[in-house]
């Protein structure tokens, strides 16, 4: 049996080499990918110099993909444009209105390709492999993890979207961060006075959102976040382009028309920041001039309800505009000098800049993917749910189990009971939102809770236990509080991926890529292995009194020297079934070692400690 | 659960069971407990050490949300105590309180300029001491009843002030 190599505690920090790890920033118009090198962030160009990657998508009838400013040469109607719009949403949803869709029953609605139907997580994970061959590239490595930035109002449906797309993109999600707190993370505020408020105004091209941060001795907490997924900077284009149809007199052009519009109206209105006065070339080869004052009237409406949604957050968090010590701008709209004068105007400050407002975001996730991987920073991100969590009663009205701002992870029990003799299954309805009818909110997920043994009505006790991760993302279990039975969850989630399709996609993406298959699924599985060997053994490190040698100890010592013959070996699937073995047979030390931290969290508390004080 | 979590909010934040506590320290012994428990502290981690994390820092987060807020933590000290209060049950039998309650809503309902809405709010704060000074009473001296009708009429209070707080920016803003 292979002996373990354990470093003595101080010497374990030497061995803690700079994980392969980055951020990424998965925008509706552009995503970006950035490295932390020694406590600074920067952003990662590609061979051309350009930051930013259009999140374009061109599908070849081969199934191959070009992705990014190669997918905008040729026709606009071939290419996928703003597909995070489209993610965790279905076939009904209003914004699905702006694709070319598959027709069917689909509730996870199809984008129609030159290489058949795909999506939005598909799409999305092309982009997402696009900026991992660059991290790559840059890093001289596999990559080992991510942090994912989401905008914050995204509900559990649209993270969820996310992460698939990860997976399908063969990246392990270190976390989703949402993109305000990424930026504030960038900028370094996380440093700054203890109680301080920040505001972080973010405009992206398809999502608006505002969050309040408070930060208390280095922890960053996210007071309140608000928004609008469905509106950002491609409004304002749209605002523009239905003014030029007007002003020229033309009928609505084809898709293809309106998308060239579309993209005129975006050039003239980012030069109009800087110009009194830009051109717009029209569909029928004419131009049309739009000054500064025109654009401003045009985008005044679209200002109002974003100005709006902000009094709203603010009234959340419990804070006066006037209340705000610093105010973040994020996304190349923030530029608009007509939006900064509205939002300086709300705030009564001028708000705080001098990072470039497109890469600020990515710089973010890069520096908490860092602190994730390192472990050594002190930084601790608390996060709260954006919107509630409901479960459907009586009426079609929504129960909220666990109300939006609610800091995660949370958890929240709920008992059931049958209103039928002999019942053994129970429906039940998950949806997320505001209002009182569930018709209004969204729908997350329906699952059935089976096997409830057969009772008189209102006799079983069904105990369903639903779980927030920090991600944001629900989880559900259930049983019978009796018997003690498992019912069994079928978690359907109401427009996501089940978890064979997920399969399916990975297969299939598999056979387009140029990599052999096989060697890229073992060279992911090797990734994977290194990094549950290397946490064993700084577990085992600092934490070793705690597997005394004996039977446990030695299955540990064995799984890990299994696992780590298998990873030198060339079968992927041994070195999965290895890791497996490995997480079961250390589960125990696992568990001793999370409640010795629980000890250490409370060591020394002591109630005398409290005096009567003032109240919140 | 393999967790060693003590079972009372309380115990877990190493706070005295008492109605006030002081906000600080409650603050400073949350963090303390999320530095050590929070699933980011164990991202590194296999999956059961990530699921364990999320679980005991719901659970943290779970007792810091109510201990943190005194109406939460006074229906906790009641049902620690096998009192738990009953929005229901502890509405009856009080028509004075129904008669205030449609006096108070009437008020917000006519709410006139900003001045009227910081003087009813001065007015709502004055009453709410007022019962919360009843309800320390009440529960010193183990009358569950009287607590618990106390702290439903908290409970209107304290939506009342949200609805006041909801009404002012439109009402400054007219």
């Amino acid at each position: 049996m292979a002996l373990l190599q354990i470093a003595e505690p101080e010497a374990a920090p030497a061995e803690r080499r700079p994980r392969a790890v980055c951020g990424i920033d998965l925008g509706t118009t552009h995503s970006l990918v950035a490295l932390a090198r020694g406590g600074a962030a920067a952003t990662l160009p590609d061979a051309d110099g350009r930051h930013r990657l259009p999140s374009v998508v061109r599908y070849r009838e081969d199934g191959g993909a070009l992705v990014g400013a190669a997918a905008l040469a040729g026709d606009p109607d071939g290419a996928v444009f703003s597909v995070k719009r489209l993610m965790g949403r279905g076939a009904g949803d209003a914004d699905a209105a702006r694709y070319r869709l598959e027709e069917g029953a689909d509730a996870v609605p199809r984008l129609r390709t030159a290489a058949g139907p795909r999506t939005a997580m598909e799409v999305s994970a092309e982009i997402l492999r696009a900026l991992r061959a660059r991290a790559e590239a840059a890093l001289g490595a596999p990559l080992e993890g991510v942090v994912l930035t989401v905008p914050a109002y995204f509900d559990d449906a649209q993270r969820q979207a996310t992460k698939d797309a990860a997976r399908l993109a063969g990246l392990r999600v270190l976390r989703l961060l949402n993109e305000p707190t990424a930026a504030a993370l960038a900028y370094g505020l996380d440093r700054g006075a203890d109680g301080e408020r920040v505001a972080v105004f973010d405009l992206g091209g398809g999502t608006f959102d505002l969050s309040v941060l408070r930060l208390s001795r280095g922890v960053f907490e996210v007071r309140a976040t608000g928004g609008d997924t469905a509106l950002g900077g491609d409004d304002f284009d749209q605002a523009v382009l239905e003014w030029a149809l007007r002003e020229a007199g033309l009928a609505a052009p084809d898709r293809a028309g309106a998308r060239r519009l579309l993209l005129a109206a975006r050039r003239a209105r980012e030069s109009l920041t800087a110009a009194a006065a830009a051109e717009l070339e029209l569909p029928d080869g004419g131009a049309l001039a739009l000054s500064r004052e025109r654009l401003e009237e045009l985008s005044r409406p679209l200002l109002a309800r974003i100005l709006d949604r902000c009094r709203r957050t603010l009234r959340d968090a419990g804070a006066a505009p006037g209340e705000i010590d610093q105010v973040v701008l994020v996304g190349g709209m923030t530029r608009m000098p007509l939006l900064r004068r509205e939002v300086a105007g709300l705030f009564g400050r001028a708000p705080c800049g001098g990072i470039h407002p497109d890469r600020v975001v990515a710089a973010g996730a890069a520096l908490q993917a860092a602190a994730l991987a390192g472990g050594g920073d002190d930084l601790l991100l608390l996060d709260v749910l954006p919107l509630s969590l409901g479960i459907e009663i009586m009426g079609g009205l929504s129960e909220k189990i666990i109300p939006r701002n609610t800091t995660v992870p949370a958890r929240h029990v709920q008992e059931f009971t049958t209103f039928r003799d002999g019942q053994t299954a129970l429906a039940v309805h998950v949806v997320q939102g505001e209002r009182e009818l569930v018709s209004d909110c969204r729908s997350l997920a329906r699952f059935e809770l089976r096997g409830i043994p057969p009772r008189a009505a209102g006799a079983a006790r069904i105990r369903v236990e639903f779980q927030v991760d920090a991600d944001g993302l629900l989880t559900v279990e259930a049983a019978e509080a009796e018997s003690g039975a498992r019912a069994g969850v079928a978690v359907k989630p109401s427009y996501g991926l089940g978890e064979e399709e997920i399969e399916r996609m990975l297969r299939d993406s598999l056979a387009h890529v140029e990599e052999d298959a096989a060697a890229r699924t073992l060279r992911e599985q090797r990734v994977e292995a290194d990094r549950a060997a290397a946490a064993l053994r700084e577990a085992l490190a600092r934490d070793g009194e705690l597997l005394p040698a004996g039977a446990e100890r030695a299955r540990v010592e064995q799984a890990l020297a299994a696992l780590e013959r298998a990873r030198d070996g060339e079968d992927a699937d041994a070195v999965r079934a290895a890791a497996r073995e490995l997480e079961a047979a250390s589960e125990g030390f696992v568990e001793r070692r999370m409640n010795r931290s629980i000890r250490q969290a409370m060591r020394g508390r002591r109630p005398e400690e409290f005096r009567e004080g003032t109240e919140p | 659960m393999p967790l060693e979590l003590p079972g009372n909010h309380f115990d877990l934040f190493g706070a005295p069971r008492a109605l006030e506590l002081d906000a600080a320290r409650l603050e400073e012994r949350y963090r303390a407990l999320q530095r050590e428990l929070h699933p980011d502290r164990h991202a590194a981690a296999g999956a059961r050490e990530r699921a364990l994390a999320a679980q005991a820092a719901a659970r943290v987060n779970e007792a810091y949300r109510t201990l943190r807020d005194r109406l939460a933590r006074a229906a906790y000290l009641l049902e620690l105590r096998g009192e738990a209060p009953d929005a229901e049950r502890d509405a009856v039998d009080d028509p004075e309180f129904l008669m205030r309650q449609m006096e108070w809503r009437e008020r917000l309902e006519e709410l006139g300029g900003a001045a009227e809405a910081a003087a009813l709010g001065a007015r709502l704060d004055g009453e709410e001491a007022e019962l919360w000074g009843e309800f320390a009473a009440r529960y010193e001296s183990a009358d569950w009843a009287g607590a618990r009708a106390r702290l439903n009429r908290l409970r209107f209070y304290r939506r009342l002030q949200e609805q006041l707080r909801a009404a002012r920016p439109e009402s400054a803003a007219a």
